[in-house]
Formats: C-alpha cells, sequence, structure tokens
C-alpha cells in the first residue's frame, strides 16, 4: 500500500487547469450561443414591427403620406409619425419613421430630394427603423419601400444630340431639363446623346454646359417621343493676372542716422539725431511697448544690440506710423519739427563701411521685420538682420550724413518719387518679398524732401505688400478654374466674356474684386488680401425665367450672405461643414420665390458650383378649409397643380383654424394654377368649390380667401382590440355602418354595394390597435354610427365567432376612441 | 484509481455533460424557432402574393366577399372573375388558405391549398361604395416547442382592382 502511485499535487493542479479551461471554454460558447439566440430572436421582432408599418405607410393615399423631417434633424417627425415603443418581454422597440421625396437621376439610382423641391416627381421613400438596446448597444433595423402617386404618368421621352455649334463636334456632359420642372434632368453621353423620361405636356427643354451659351427650346407639347438636337455656341474668353499682396505684419519704413560726431558721443559714435520709422499695413491698430515689440540695433560685427525705448505714445494705427528718435542723451523727441513717439540712445553709426542692420522682434523673439544694409567691397551687411540680400549702398557700403534706408511704396518707386510731393509719398511702405535689396532703396536725400511721419501723422493706404505665394486665385464665371499663385502671382486663363468677380484668398485672408472680361483679352489686378476668408465657396448664376440674369438677389449660406451681380452670378464665401444655401432668403425681394438647395459638405478652398438656377416669380393663395357645418378643418391637404402638366406645385395641410397658405408658386412660366383640396379617394367627402383655377397675371400676384367647404368631412375611429387584457396580434374584423347588423355581415356583392348601407371596415394590425375613416355629419352636428368587430378562434377546420359592437357620434373631421376586449 | 478519485471524475462528467446538454438544447430550440418564424413568414408573403396578383386584374363588378361556410370567418372568402373572365375563389377552411380556379369554357373548378398554419383571413372594403381597392389582411400563425411558444405574421395589404 506504501508504495502504490497516486496524483501528485502538480498532476491534480494541471488536471485542474485543463478541466478549467475546457469548462470555461463551454460556458463561453453556451454564453454566445445565448446572444446570438437573443439577437436573433430581436431582429425578427424589429422585422416583423418594420414590416407592419411599412404596410400601414403604404396604405396612407399619396399625398396625405406626409414627407417627415430628417432624423438627425429634429429625432423623427413628432407630429404626424411620432416614435412608437412597444415592449416585448423585458425588451423595448422603439419604431420611427422617415418618408422623403425621391427621384431617379440619370443613372437608375434614387437619390433624396428635398422636401419642398417643385414640381413634385411623383415618389416618396418610406423608411422604417426599429431601435433597441441588445447588451449595452443601439441595434438597429429597417426597411424602405417605395410609394409612387398614381396621378403620375411619366408616359413621354425626349432624346437628341447636342453638339458645339462651332466645331460640330458631340459634346458630353452637357445637363438637359426641362425648365419649369428641372428635376426631370439628364446629361449627354460621350457621343452628345442624351434621353430622358417626362411627364406629358407643354414645356421647354433646356441644353446648358459650362463654357457654352444657355440654349432652350420653344415652348412645345412634349408627347410621345420627341427628338430635341441642341447646338451650343461657345462663349468667348479672356485672362486675368496681378499680384497678390498680403498685409500681415508691422514693418521699418525708414531708417536714418544723421549726423555723426565721434567727440560728442558718450559711447564713441552718434552725436547727432537718428531714426528708425515703422509703418502698419495690417488693418487693425497695434499696441507697441518694450513688452509686445523688441526693437534691435546689428552692427556690422553682427553684435545685436537691444534698444530701450521710452515710450510717449505707443499706438500704432492701421496704416498708420510710429517714430523711434535716437539722440545723445536718449529723451530729444523732435526730429525735423515732428515729435517722435519714442526716444532712445542713438547708436547707428555713419560711415563708409558701416554696415548694419535694424530687426524687430514679436515678445517670443520671432522676427517680425528685418532690414540690413551694407557694401560687400567694404564689409558685408550682418547676416542677423538680412531678409534675403541685403541692401547694397553703392559706393559707402553705410549710410552717410543725409543718407536714409527706405522702404518702397511698390516695385519700382525710388527715394525721389516717394519724396514730399512726388507721386509715390503717400502709397504707404508696404512692399515687402523679404529681399532687403529688392524692397529698399538707401542713399541720399535732399533736405526737405522728406517729412518724418510719426502715429499722429495722416495714415497711407499701402498699394503694395508681402506677396502672398500660394494663395488660390479664380473667378466666377463658369469656364475658368482655380489657379495657384505659387509666388504671389496668379494668371487665370479662359474666363468667359461678361462682368464677374475676381476672389483671391491665403490663408485666413481673402478679397473680391470686379472686372469685365472681353474676349481675348488680359485684364490686371493687382490686389491686397486683407479680410479674413471664411475658407470655401459657394457660386451660382441666377437667371429670372426668360433666361436673363437675376441681379440683387440675396444668399444665404453658412451664416454669410451675398447679393448676386449684374450678371446674375454669385459668389458665397462661407465656413467649413455641412452648408444649406437659400436664395432670396424670406423671400427678401417678395416678387421672387425662395429656393433651398443643399446640403453640401464644404472643405477649405474649396469651389462648389451650383451652375444656372432659375429663380421664379412668386405667387400664393391662402384661405380656410370648414365642414359644411362650418366648423374649421384641421390636416386637410391643399395642392396647387399646374394646369398644363397637373403636377404639384405647392402644397399645404390646414391647422387647427382649418387655414392654409400656398407661397412658392412659380409665376412665369405657368400662369394658371388649380388648387384644390386633395380628399381621399375612398371617401365620401366633396368640395365646394371643387377648385379654384387661379392667373398670376403680375409679378408676386397673391390671392386670399380661396376657401373650401367639405361636405361629408372624414372622421377618424381609432381603438384597440384585447382578450384578457392582452393585445390581439393575430387580426380582428372591424365594421362601421350607419345602421345596424343584426347578425353576421352581409354578403358583399355588387348589389350590396350598390345599396343604401354602406361598410367602412379594416382589420386590426399586429400591435392590435385598428382605424377607420368614416364620414362625419353633413352639416352641424354627429352621425351615429355602429361598430361592430368579429374575432374568430380557429379549429382545424372551423372558428367560432365572436361579435362585439359600440356606437360612436361622428362630426366631420372628428376623432374618436373606440375599445373591444374580450371576453 | 481511489473511490474518491472515480466520483470526483464523475462529478465533473456529470457537469461538463450537464452543459452540453443544456447547450444543443438551446441550439436546437434555436434552429426550430429561427425555421418556425422564417416558415410563416414566408408563408405569408407568398400567399400575400399570389392573392395581390390575382386580385389585382379584378373586375370590380364581379367581387363577392362572403364565407366558404358557416362554420369559417366572416369575410374570409372572395370571388371574382379577372379580364378574361376566368373564375377564382380564395377562401379560408380553418388554418387553410385554398385557391379555387375555372377557367373560361371549362367544365370543372380546380382547387389547391395554397398555406397552412393560417390564423385569420379576411378581405374588406375600406368603403363598399368604393371598388377599387380591397384590403387583404392575413395572418399565419405557427406553434413549436409546445404549445405556449407561438409564432406569427400578420400582413395588411390594400390592393387597387385595375378592371
Amino acid at each position: 500500500m506504501k508504495n502504490r502511485k497516486g496524483l501528485t499535487l502538480i498532476e491534480i493542479m494541471i488536471s485542474l487547469v485543463v478541466m478549467s479551461i475546457f469548462v470555461f471554454s463551454l460556458i463561453m460558447a453556451f454564453q454566445n450561443t445565448n446572444v446570438g439566440i437573443f439577437l436573433n430572436r430581436s431582429r425578427t421582432i424589429a422585422n416583423a414591427l418594420a414590416e407592419e408599418k411599412i404596410e400601414i405607410m403604404k396604405n396612407i393615399d399619396y399625398y396625405r403620406l406626409l414627407v417627415t423631417c430628417p432624423p438627425y434633424n429634429t429625432s423623427y417627425d413628432q407630429i404626424y409619425y411620432p416614435p412608437e415603443t412597444f415592449i416585448f418581454g423585458n425588451k423595448s422597440f422603439e419604431r420611427r419613421i422617415l418618408v422623403e421625396k425621391v427621384k431617379e437621376n440619370p443613372t437608375g439610382e434614387l437619390v433624396t430630394i428635398q422636401w419642398d423641391t417643385l414640381p413634385d416627381v411623383g415618389l416618396k421613400k418610406i423608411t422604417v427603423y426599429v431601435v433597441w438596446n441588445e447588451g449595452g448597444d443601439e441595434k438597429s433595423y429597417f426597411l424602405s419601400n417605395l410609394v409612387r402617386n398614381p396621378d403620375y404618368e411619366i408616359t413621354a421621352k425626349i432624346v437628341g444630340t447636342v453638339k458645339n455649334s462651332t466645331t460640330s463636334l458631340a459634346l458630353e456632359d452637357v445637363q438637359v431639363f426641362l425648365e419649369s420642372m428641372p428635376v426631370y434632368e439628364t446629361y449627354t453621353n460621350s457621343a452628345g446623346k442624351y434621353s430622358l423620361d417626362i411627364p406629358e405636356g407643354l414645356n421647354r427643354v433646356v441644353a446648358s454646359k459650362h463654357g457654352y451659351f444657355l440654349t432652350r427650346t420653344e415652348a412645345i407639347t412634349l408627347v410621345g417621343e420627341q427628338t430635341i438636337d441642341f447646338n451650343l455656341l461657345p462663349k468667348g474668353y479672356g485672362s486675368a493676372a496681378g499680384v497678390v499682396w498680403k498685409h500681415d505684419h508691422l514693418v521699418i519704413s525708414q531708417v536714418c542716422a544723421e549726423v555723426w560726431d565721434m567727440y560728442g558721443d558718450p559711447l564713441g559714435r552718434d552725436r547727432y539725431k537718428e531714426v528708425i520709422q515703422l509703418y502698419n499695413p495690417t488693418t487693425y491698430q497695434m499696441l507697441i511697448n518694450t513688452t509686445t515689440l523688441k526693437l534691435i540695433y546689428v552692427d556690422d560685427d553682427n553684435n545685436q544690440i537691444m534698444i530701450a525705448p521710452a515710450y510717449k505714445r505707443n499706438t500704432i494705427s492701421s496704416k498708420g506710423f510710429l517714430l523711434f528718435v535716437g539722440s545723445l542723451d536718449g529723451a530729444t523727441s523732435v526730429y525735423n519739427n515732428i515729435s517722435g513717439d519714442a526716444t532712445y540712445y542713438a547708436l547707428i553709426p555713419i560711415g563708409s563701411g558701416e554696415s548694419g542692420g535694424v530687426c524687430i522682434r514679436d515678445s517670443y523673439g520671432i522676427a517680425i521685420d528685418s532690414i540690413a544694409w551694407g557694401n560687400n567691397a567694404w564689409k558685408s551687411a550682418p547676416a542677423s538682420a538680412k531678409e534675403g540680400d541685403a541692401l547694397i549702398l553703392a559706393g559707402s557700403g553705410g549710410l552717410l550724413e543725409q543718407w536714409i534706408v527706405e522702404r518702397k511704396a511698390h516695385t519700382t518707386a525710388t527715394l525721389t518719387t516717394m519724396g514730399n510731393g512726388q507721386t509715390d509719398q503717400s502709397k504707404g511702405h508696404a512692399f515687402d518679398t523679404q529681399n532687403n535689396n529688392l524692397d529698399l532703396v538707401g542713399g541720399e536725400v535732399a533736405s526737405g524732401s522728406r517729412t518724418a511721419q510719426n502715429s499722429l501723422s495722416a495714415t497711407e493706404t499701402p498699394v503694395s505688400g508681402t506677396p502672398a505665394s500660394g494663395a488660390i486665385a479664380f473667378a466666377d464665371d463658369d469656364l475658368s478654374s482655380m489657379v495657384v499663385a505659387t509666388t504671389g502671382y496668379y494668371y487665370i486663363t479662359q474666363i468667359s466674356t461678361g462682368p464677374w468677380t475676381l476672389t483671391i484668398t491665403s490663408g485666413t485672408l481673402f478679397v473680391q474684386t470686379t472686372f469685365y472680361m472681353y474676349a481675348s483679352s488680359t485684364v490686371v489686378r493687382n490686389v491686397v488680401i486683407s479680410s479674413v476668408s471664411p475658407y470655401g465657396y459657394i457660386m451660382g448664376t441666377l437667371l429670372k425665367a426668360n433666361l436673363q440674369p437675376n441681379s440683387g438677389i440675396r444668399i444665404d449660406g453658412g451664416g454669410q450672405t451675398t447679393t448676386s451681380g449684374s450678371s446674375g452670378r454669385f459668389v458665397l464665401p462661407v465656413p467649413t461643414g455641412t452648408i444649406t444655401v437659400t436664395i432670396n432668403t424670406n423671400l427678401d425681394k417678395p416678387n421672387y420665390i425662395e429656393i433651398t438647395t443643399g446640403p453640401f459638405n464644404v472643405d477649405f478652398g474649396d469651389k462648389i458650383e451650383l451652375g444656372q438656377i432659375i429663380v421664379y416669380y412668386n405667387g400664393g393663395v391662402s384661405g380656410t378649409v370648414t365642414s359644411s357645418g362650418g366648423d374649421p378643418l384641421a390636416n386637410v391637404v391643399i395642392i396647387a397643380a399646374d394646369v398644363a402638366t397637373l403636377q404639384e406645385r405647392a402644397n399645404d395641410m390646414t391647422d387647427i383654424n382649418g387655414q392654409y397658405s400656398l407661397s412658392n408658386l412659380a409665376s412665369d412660366m405657368t400662369d394658371t394654377y388649380y388648387i384644390l383640396p386633395y380628399l381621399s379617394e375612398t371617401s365620401g367627402e366633396t368640395s365646394t368649390p371643387a377648385r379654384y383655377e387661379l392667373t398670376f397675371t403680375s409679378t408676386g400676384t397673391y390671392f386670399t380667401d380661396k376657401n373650401f367647404s367639405i361636405s361629408q368631412a372624414y372622421a377618424v375611429i381609432t381603438g384597440t382590440v384585447t382578450e384578457n387584457n392582452q393585445k390581439i396580434k393575430t387580426g380582428v374584423l372591424i365594421i362601421a355602418t350607419t345602421s345596424t347588423i343584426a347578425g353576421d355581415p352581409s354578403t358583399i356583392n355588387s348589389t350590396f354595394r350598390s345599396g343604401s348601407q354602406v361598410y367602412y371596415s379594416c382589420s386590426s394590425g399586429v400591435e392590435g390597435y385598428f382605424s377607420i375613416n368614416v364620414p362625419g355629419a353633413v352639416g352641424a352636428g354627429t352621425l351615429t354610427y355602429y361598430l361592430y368587430a368579429w374575432y374568430s378562434k380557429l379549429g382545424e377546420s372551423e372558428a367560432v365567432n365572436s361579435k362585439k359592437s359600440t356606437t360612436i357620434g361622428a362630426s366631420a373631421g372628428g376623432k374618436y376612441d373606440a375599445e373591444f376586449s374580450w371576453p | 484509481m481511489t473511490l474518491i478519485e472515480l466520483m470526483v471524475a464523475m462529478t465533473i462528467m456529470g457537469i461538463i455533460g450537464l452543459g452540453m446538454v443544456q447547450l444543443l438544447s438551446s441550439i436546437t430550440r434555436f434552429q426550430t424557432m429561427t425555421v418556425a418564424q422564417i416558415g410563416v413568414q414566408r408563408d405569408a408573403r407568398m400567399a400575400l402574393e399570389i392573392i395581390k396578383r390575382q386580385i389585382r386584374e379584378t373586375k370590380q363588378t364581379s367581387v363577392i366577399i362572403d364565407r366558404e361556410n358557416s362554420s369559417q370567418p366572416f369575410c374570409s372568402r372572395i370571388y371574382f372573375k379577372d379580364a378574361n373572365d376566368n373564375e377564382i375563389y380564395f377562401y379560408q377552411v380553418g388554418k387553410k388558405i385554398y385557391m379555387k380556379t375555372k377557367k373560361t369554357g371549362w367544365p370543372s373548378w380546380n382547387t389547391k391549398e395554397i398555406a397552412k398554419d393560417l390564423r385569420y383571413l379576411t378581405f374588406c372594403y375600406q368603403d363598399t361604395r368604393n371598388p377599387d381597392l380591397i384590403s387583404v389582411s392575413l395572418c399565419f400563425e405557427k406553434i413549436a416547442l409546445g404549445s405556449n411558444t407561438k409564432f406569427m405574421h400578420l400582413s395588411i395589404e390594400k390592393v387597387r382592382l385595375m378592371n
């Protein structure tokens, strides 16, 4: 017994570990399987809920199927289709509904269009989302379906070829569309051919392509298949060029070391007054003091000597000056009868070979501007003060008496032209290409040819600046392309003839200027960018219905506003992000309609072209809808339909006061509209009058008091069916009628349908909920309805039918509740 | 091996075996549920498509809605003629849906079962004055995994009569 082999502790432990791993794996597998089971169960429920709602929504008449708010905007439509919550087991499911207008694009894809896009294209997309929480994660399931307006018939077709009228070559990517219904559009292929399915009716067909004059047909009746060819005339073009300047920093505009007297100078160098003058070409005022600005003199041995000015005034205005006066006592401030803004001990030597430099730096020591002068034949300029090449002072290499170093006003300015009374005297001193030898001039100036400028002197608007290297330049025409001004010089070719706006942007700055482009010419514009740029640009051309430019129309987007120019062209600078553009915002020009387009994703430097947009004249109509008893009827859809095509151009739903208002009715192309209430085809509702036929004879016509009286307007009876307090999910037959059903419901055949008794019926849905529409009373008061419900339980071959009933007094437009419960 | 070792081993084996049984049971249950659910959805979709396709071509004046016999639910049978005057019935008997057809000029009716596991079938007009639209509602219900677990699918669709 003593020698019997048993299990050692290690063996037991290994066995336990192995067993544990196995058991743990088993548990994990079990858990995963359970998760899968529950997830599939939830998905099955979600699928059932989505399918059910899709079917309910599809049963709503097209016009009454209201387009909902985008879900990302308002968390689904809370008024007409609010989210519904269902509890299955211990899990909550929320059902959300999205109804969108959609259209088929030329490639056959469905794309969502704005809810107020007119005219309506007769296609809506219903999407039902079901969301629930599964193990802490939000899960979702959705189904989509399409509903087509049965009144719309896309039976006509136009085909054709588009060519260049000059070369007769086929044109690709030409947009072809119906003028009054631009949602019907297509583009030509590489052979210049197009094909477009359209509704029948009177219309004009338009062909449009960048760089070509827009062309359209006369108003013609489009029916069947017709061939319409276009020959587009190319536009003439020219070019624009120039230099882009920016003003983003303070510059040293003048340095003067007037007199050298080695005996009177405590430092053994300067004796009399000297001057350093700063110029502020920016658009903002600056506060200058010993903290914000370091003023440094660099001697010919490249030693940096900090100047410590005593300030009297320390504000330098936009386009203004600041004068530092150096003297032997460090306190003398008057120079040429001009009071210096600050004083300091003079230290700039004069004399041949006395190269030197001056720097200004910010509080972190980062260079703002530097200048250096010298002559290599004597002594090189100090390296730490140079920008590019130092100014070569011919002959001397240093400042002499009555010599100055002065920053140019522009490229070709000279000491002479910048003197008092000369052409460049008051053009600022902003020329700064980061190369001292190009930017500065130096030499002797005649006595009285210069007047010192301090912070109290008149400001000067600069005509040059620092080249905006890398700036982006573009014209707002529809032909040319954006260019990059690599060195600050831009050259834009192929700009269409006409009046345009040139936009140039660099970093956070931008500028716009207008010009007229003549064919085969070049416009030169040297511009200064100073305004803060909002980064992206949206542009387009606004036209009237006669295709003439529509100028002076307000355009808004991203918090920015602009106005269309004389050519109808606009460029809207916008911040980056998602931008929606509104044209003629809030009917700024009441005679024209408001158009909303987008959203567009705008990135820095983006140039988004909207093309040509026709802004029609605006018409409107308003009125009230009442029952024949005189009560206001809410939720009645009122449509404005094009008389020619019967297509919907605008719609509204009456509010609780029965009032409606239709606007944005374009009155250029279609002068006459039908205004009518949409009455469900399954109702007995009749309207008096059936419709109005309104002719918009002038721009901005607005009709009021176009009222409707609806006879036998619907009442809605809704309710639930339950068994033992549980919702019946398998369907219950509901019938409402104005006379009693003593026993079983009648056989419904042609005799019954033409008889006096009418059944209004439906089945309850999977939620145990039903909704049934019945005509309300004619006139005031109520109409009594007998409401019956039959619930059947099945055997293998027979059913047990159980009947319940109740009565409802229904007035026109009323809403009523009813409940049926078993046992 | 000692008795204790044997008992420990059996206990462990028992735990593992029990887990395996539960796992297999869950998988089987899940599979049964899925098959049942898919089944009723498929049956509902198929039956509804058949009925809708036929009713769409109906002559409106020919439609009669009643029931197959007094033991069936109300409004669970529809009769109509299509554009070619072929006569068609859809009706419920117990838990099954039947389609009965007779082609123009043919002497006899042809009856076939198109679905089972039916729970509810109703044909009704929203408004009997308007013969254009008929609402078809059907619900399928299948019992699986014992009498307490039911899988059902209810569909309601309006069909526009074209003739």
